[in-house]
């Protein structure tokens, strides 16, 4: 058949290089050069199995431990998943290290009164949309976002009403 | 500076799914890009808060019609992900080969729509003949040629009864495999493919990395992404996967990606079939998990990922959905900007978006004369056919 005059074309797996940096294998070892890099703003962590691994840090590092997971671990931002948990929300930012499939969760927590956070597009550009769709439908506002404009919600759908915001039980 | 922008979407014939892109572009060149999403959202988010876990497979296998078995398989894992459950064998063999299956007929399906874009429409009907048998063996294995309804947390919904369909399958795959073979010896060898896809489009390794890109995107830049080999769910592991990199980030390494995923999935399909246990295809829930979980999926467009938070209900208090589409559809910007408008349809096409995964817009501005010159992407792809001089090789 055709296939070794189609195979002459075929890449090469082995002379590519997967990330730019190399990536850390052991979950605990992530876990204990995230809690160096980020000192006092480290809160917990909870291991669930082997490859999913639940950080919780300060909002005010959120910033700073995604530029270090992006860049010093070399870990892929997979996406964002925002929770509303009544008087606070949950940001949690999920990071795949594609060499072991490690999930890394990195959580914060952030009051409901005032929805801020730092944005981190500027380091991964592909958080821009994922950022932009937490601000449509939760409103939490992204500090520092170069192109903070809907995204998912119609030009026409009133301000200050977020489609999948809960209404507070006191 | 007045400019001029070239509008596709949100309604064009083309692509048959609401998207918006806005290509500002200085004469023939594109100089930025815009996109606006949204048009189908339709709440998929919203809704699984309401409905139970045995309800949600059928809820989000309806997100897209092509990946349909991957949100499912997707979700459950997440489930059982929290729950720790331990799916039986047998499901993990046939939820393996019903996704290579989908494999096989959404980069099928994606090929011909390629070739359609280029003004190749022979290539077009081939790769959907092809694509065909395909479909019906869905039909045969699982009732429907399409949303097969399969999953359920904790494994499958029906059995499979592969002495009787074994024979039927491997047969329809011995069929279109030299076929396939013979397309891809035209696209990687035609002057007018190579033309029309060699440099275009190119994403480099450091772009594909800041914009997170999955799947045959981010493989055809040289990122070894795939969720099958770094984390084997399902029965990977056993029947193994062979991953191919290319390093030139052009239209035409991702097509060749999909077509040695292709023949990848026929191999993978032909050694699951053959090591399939017996025993049960789904285990019973004694109580609704509870806790937080993860699922990965490798859809054909790359990395699907659901996040789901359990209180100890049926109904979940949080799911969240993130399509490939979603990651690849941004990169979009560093591959347009550059480029001629004729090569916009097959450049949008190369990265295979997936609407309605992703949901979320590109019109075109000539920054000179600032008058909107206003295309369908059908009237582009036709403007595309005529102007492209096919014999001026880029490289």
């Amino acid at each position: 058949m055709g296939l070794t005059r189609f195979s002459q074309d075929a890449g090469n797996s082995d002379d590519v290089l997967s990330v730019a940096v190399e990536q850390v294998k052991d979950p605990e070892s992530v876990v204990v050069k995230i809690k160096e890099h980020l000192g006092e703003h480290f809160e917990q962590h909870y291991v669930k199995r082997k490859n999913r691994v639940y950080v919780t840090v300060r909002k005010e590092a959120v910033r700073k431990c995604a530029k270090f997971i992006f860049e010093s671990l070399g870990a892929r931002l997979s996406t964002v998943t925002c929770v509303d948990k009544n008087f606070r929300f949950e940001l949690i930012y999920h990071f795949t290290f594609d060499n072991t499939g490690l999930v890394l969760n990195i959580k914060c927590l952030i009051p409901k009164y005032e929805p801020k956070v730092e944005s981190v597009s500027e380091i991964i550009f592909g958080a821009n949309w994922i950022e932009r769709e937490i601000k449509d439908l939760f409103g939490v506002e992204f500090v520092g976002h170069p192109n903070p404009e809907r995204l998912i919600l119609s030009d026409d759908w009133p301000e200050n009403e977020y489609p999948l915001r809960r209404r507070l039980i006191e | 500076m007045p400019e001029t922008i070239i509008p596709i979407g949100p309604y064009h014939p083309a692509l048959k799914e609401p998207e918006f892109f806005q290509l500002i572009v200085e004469g023939e060149k594109i100089v930025d890009v815009k996109m606006r999403m949204g048009y189908i959202h339709r709440g998929i988010e919203f809704l699984a808060s309401k409905k139970t876990i045995h309800q949600i497979p059928v809820l989000v296998e309806r997100i897209c019609g092509i990946c349909s078995h991957c949100h499912p398989t997707c979700f459950c894992q997440a489930v059982e992900d929290a729950g720790d459950i331990e799916v039986p064998d047998r499901a993990r063999y046939i939820r393996t080969i019903i996704a290579e299956l989908e494999r096989i007929h959404s980069h099928l399906l994606w090929a011909g729509v390629a070739a359609h874009l280029i003004g190749y429409d022979t290539l077009f009907m081939y790769f959907w003949r092809y694509r065909e048998p395909v479909c019906n063996l869905f039909e045969l294995l699982t009732g429907n040629r399409q949303n097969y309804a399969m999953e359920c947390v904790g494994g499958v919904r029906r059995d499979i009864d592969f002495k009787m369909s074994k024979d039927k399958i491997l047969k329809v795959l011995s069929e279109i495999k030299p076929a396939i073979l013979r397309l891809a010896n035209s696209i990687a060898e035609d002057p007018v493919v190579k033309a029309r896809m060699v440099g275009i489009g190119v994403l480099s390794q450091h772009d594909a990395r800041k914009y997170c890109v999955v799947g045959p995107t981010a493989r055809g830049s040289g990122l070894k992404i795939d969720v099958r080999i770094c984390e084997p769910y399902d029965a990977y592991k056993e029947v193994g996967v062979d991953m191919k990199v290319f390093t030139e980030g052009d239209a035409m390494a991702r097509t060749l990606v999909r077509i040695h995923e292709v023949l990848e999935s026929m191999e993978i399909i032909g050694r699951a079939i053959d090591a399939i246990p017996n025993g049960p295809i789904q285990v019973e829930l004694k109580e609704p998990p509870k806790g937080e979980g993860v699922g990965k999926v490798e859809a054909p467009r790359g990395e699907d990922i659901h996040y789901v938070a359990l209180n100890g209900t049926v109904i979940p208090e949080r799911l969240k959905v993130r399509a490939p589409s979603y990651v690849n559809l941004p990169s979009l910007t560093p591959q347009l900007i550059g480029h001629d408008i004729a090569d916009a349809p097959i450049i949008i096409g190369a990265v295979d978006p997936c609407m309605s995964c992703t949901d979320r817009m590109v019109s075109i501005v000539d920054r000179k004369r600032n008058d909107k010159v206003i295309l369908s992407l059908e009237e582009l792809a036709q403007f595309g056919r005529k102007n492209k001089n096919p014999l001026k090789v880029r490289r």
